[in-house]
């Protein structure tokens, strides 16, 4: 099912995902800050946005698949460890 | 050198007034609030060429448009990045910074418009000038909430006004610079007297001296569409200029001397710094909500509170450009036929006035209420009274089509200006929130990231109008269609109804020209064609209103320590 957005439902629909996958991916952002993981931490994200776009792009049922794997996928490779940030 | 612009060398003396630094963040947004002012470049822009009118080599309209689409996203892109960065090397650096990209914008964008790259008016304008914005947006106010902790809401106000204000005074520069500049195209007479050629790609061209030159033509309906008045008749393309581009060149240097004079006017206070008989709100019951405590930016991101703010402003945001983006429209269509002898040019026009205007004073106002009502209550209001008024417009708009009478102009016109001074409140109120929920310390970088909020709201909100409204028009002519008698249709459009998708494509089927053939007591569906965008911005400041009404303090594990 792609997105036609034929009717209001379809329009609301598309804003509530797409401010999902922002802040899904601001998190992300947050999290992998707090993990040492330098510019990896820098360009996974980056492909997850990527990810999320063309599955924005591809109608709602890739989008409604894309975003919890992705999201998933994320506490499997991020590393373990987190820190602390202090003054 | 670079020292004079870091964060230690603008550390305030003891008895710096600290009022000296609203005039500065004003000062630059300002500058940067000009974005706005975009759609007066252009009709130049779709004239660069042909200068009276366009020509076959013009750039066309929607391509100049995204100019300013790509300047808002890079506004949020940059904004999130240089958060962190302006709180390592002070607002001055990140000031100085922002005038640099937004001047040097202009002058990149100028030299694409004379040497005709398109590329170059995007990079300059959009990517590099976009950054500019993000970077100016920012860069003032952490240093306010700094200033003035007794009146966040306030001294946010006083810098965020500035960027909604910018429009309004650019608007009384650009088209002066660009009648200054601008130089007519050599005129060769008119129709009759030039002999003129129509090449295959549908250029015309007239004989000048043994060569063929291309020209354009202005008829009698091109001259109201004409930058500066002129004859009607023959024009040769590229012998004239449009101004445009030196119009850019000057502006880019103003902005950038009174960005760089307002970024050296930037101070910070000292660590322990506070306002004389100012005593911090202790955290106890009744501040619950404005935290002693810092919560860094990467921190933030991991907190629901971050969230909550993001869908308050994002969809705040949405929701005003929602009836923004169509309120003139809305005025014209749904007032001017029905209430002609008052809704004419000159009311549209300062109805659109009016719309800057309550925007800009909206932000100082609200923001400044804040501090008494406190931050949740001041958007608690803006969501409530938001929802009714939004799901009020329909009604006011079929009651105008039924009883025409100018009580429901009276009302339309209130509730909207209401609608703009919330919109722009609810961007000027947002930093005080942050600082009330993360603290002082990393409020520039936080509100940094929280700008994506208003790049996707930027997609949203224009979104929803144009999707929205086309189905809107559609529905109500398949309204229209199935009471017209079809032989009516066909002597109108010389088209059968089975090709009405083909008619309704090429803007030969409209509404008001279905409302000329439709039996008499037809409802005219104009008035409604605007209901499920107002009913469905309503639904999302409800999703806003839920996400403030459960904002709680940030849980001390996210507290920085120290």
């Amino acid at each position: 099912m792609s997105f036609s957005f034929s009717n209001a439902t379809e329009v609301f629909i598309f804003i509530i995902l797409c401010s999902v996958y922002v802040c899904s991916i601001l998190w992300i952002y947050g999290d992998s800050a707090t993990r040492d993981m330098g510019i990896k931490g820098a360009i996974l994200p980056l492909v997850l946005v990527i990810a999320a776009a063309l599955a924005l792009t591809k109608g709602m049922t890739w989008a409604l698949l894309a975003w919890p794997t992705g999201y998933i996928a994320w506490f499997f490779i991020r590393p373990k460890a987190t820190h602390n940030i202090v003054e | 050198m670079l020292d004079i612009l870091s964060k230690q060398h603008i550390v305030a003396k003891e008895g710096f007034n600290r009022w000296l630094i609203a005039p500065a963040a004003l000062g630059i947004h300002l500058c940067i609030g000009s974005v706005y002012a975009w759609s007066l470049f252009n009709p130049s822009l779709i004239k660069r060429l042909g200068v009276v009118t366009s020509s076959a080599d013009d750039w066309t309209l929607k391509s100049v448009v995204w100019v300013f689409t790509v300047a808002i996203v890079f506004l949020g892109l940059s904004a999130a990045v240089a958060g962190k960065w302006l709180e390592k090397v002070g607002p001055r650096m990140v000031g100085t910074v922002a005038a640099c990209c937004w001047g040097g914008g202009f002058v990149i964008g100028g030299i694409g418009i004379m040497t005709g790259h398109l590329w170059l008016l995007y990079l300059g304008y959009g990517v590099v000038g976009g950054c500019g914005l993000g970077l100016g947006y920012v860069s003032p106010v952490s240093t306010l909430i700094r200033w003035f902790p007794d009146r966040r809401g306030m001294a946010t106000g006083i810098a965020i006004m500035g960027f909604g204000g910018g429009a309004m005074i650019a608007k009384f520069m650009i088209e002066p610079f660009i009648k200054i500049f601008y130089k007519a195209p050599d005129y060769l007479g008119t129709v009759e007297s030039v002999s003129l050629k129509t090449d295959e790609s549908g250029r015309r061209l007239a004989e000048i001296a043994g060569n063929l030159q291309e020209v354009v033509i202005v008829g009698t309906n091109d001259i109201a569409n004409m930058l500066v008045p002129g004859d009607v008749g023959v024009y040769v393309v590229g012998t004239g200029t449009v101004g445009v581009a030196e119009a850019f060149f000057t502006l880019g240097a103003i902005y950038f001397v009174i960005m760089l004079c307002a970024a050296f006017g930037y101070r910070v206070p000292s660590k322990d710094w506070k306002p004389k008989e100012w005593e911090p709100p202790t955290e106890d019951t009744q501040h619950e909500m404005i935290s002693q405590h810092s919560v860094h930016i990467d921190e933030a991101l991991k907190t629901p509170q971050f969230y909550q703010l993001w869908v308050v402003l994002c969809f705040n945001v949405t929701a005003g450009i929602g009836v923004l983006a169509v309120a003139k429209t809305m005025m014209n269509e749904i007032f001017g036929s029905t209430l002609p002898n008052i809704v004419d040019f000159g009311f549209a026009s300062t109805y659109v006035l009016m719309i800057s205007a309550f925007n800009m004073v909206g932000r100082f106002i609200w923001a400044s209420a804040s501090d008494y009502l406190g931050r949740r209550n001041t958007y608690w209001v803006f969501f409530t009274l938001g929802i009714i008024l939004y799901c009020s417009i329909p009604y006011t708009a079929q009651q105008v089509s039924v009883n025409p009478s100018v009580v429901w102009l009276v009302y339309f016109y209130a509730a909207t200006m209401i609608i703009f001074t919330m919109y722009g409140g609810g961007f000027a109120t947002i930093p005080a929130y942050l600082a009330d929920i993360f603290g002082t310390k990393f409020v520039g970088g936080i509100h940094g990231r929280l700008l994506t909020a208003c790049a996707s709201a930027g997609v949203f909100g224009p979104l929803a109008i144009t999707s929205l409204r086309e189905i809107s028009v559609m529905n109500a002519i398949n309204d229209l269609i199935t009471k017209i008698s079809p032989s009516d249709f066909q002597a109108k459009f010389g088209a059968g109804v089975e090709q009405l998708d083909q008619l309704v494509t090429a803007k030969t089927v409209t509404i008001s020209k279905l409302m000329e053939i439709a039996p008499a007591g037809t409802v005219d569906p104009t008035s409604s064609l605007y209901n499920t965008t107002m009913y469905l911005m309503a639904v999302i400041l409800f999703v806003a209103l839920i996400a403030n009404a459960t904002m709680r303090p940030v849980n001390s594990k996210h507290h920085m320590k120290d």
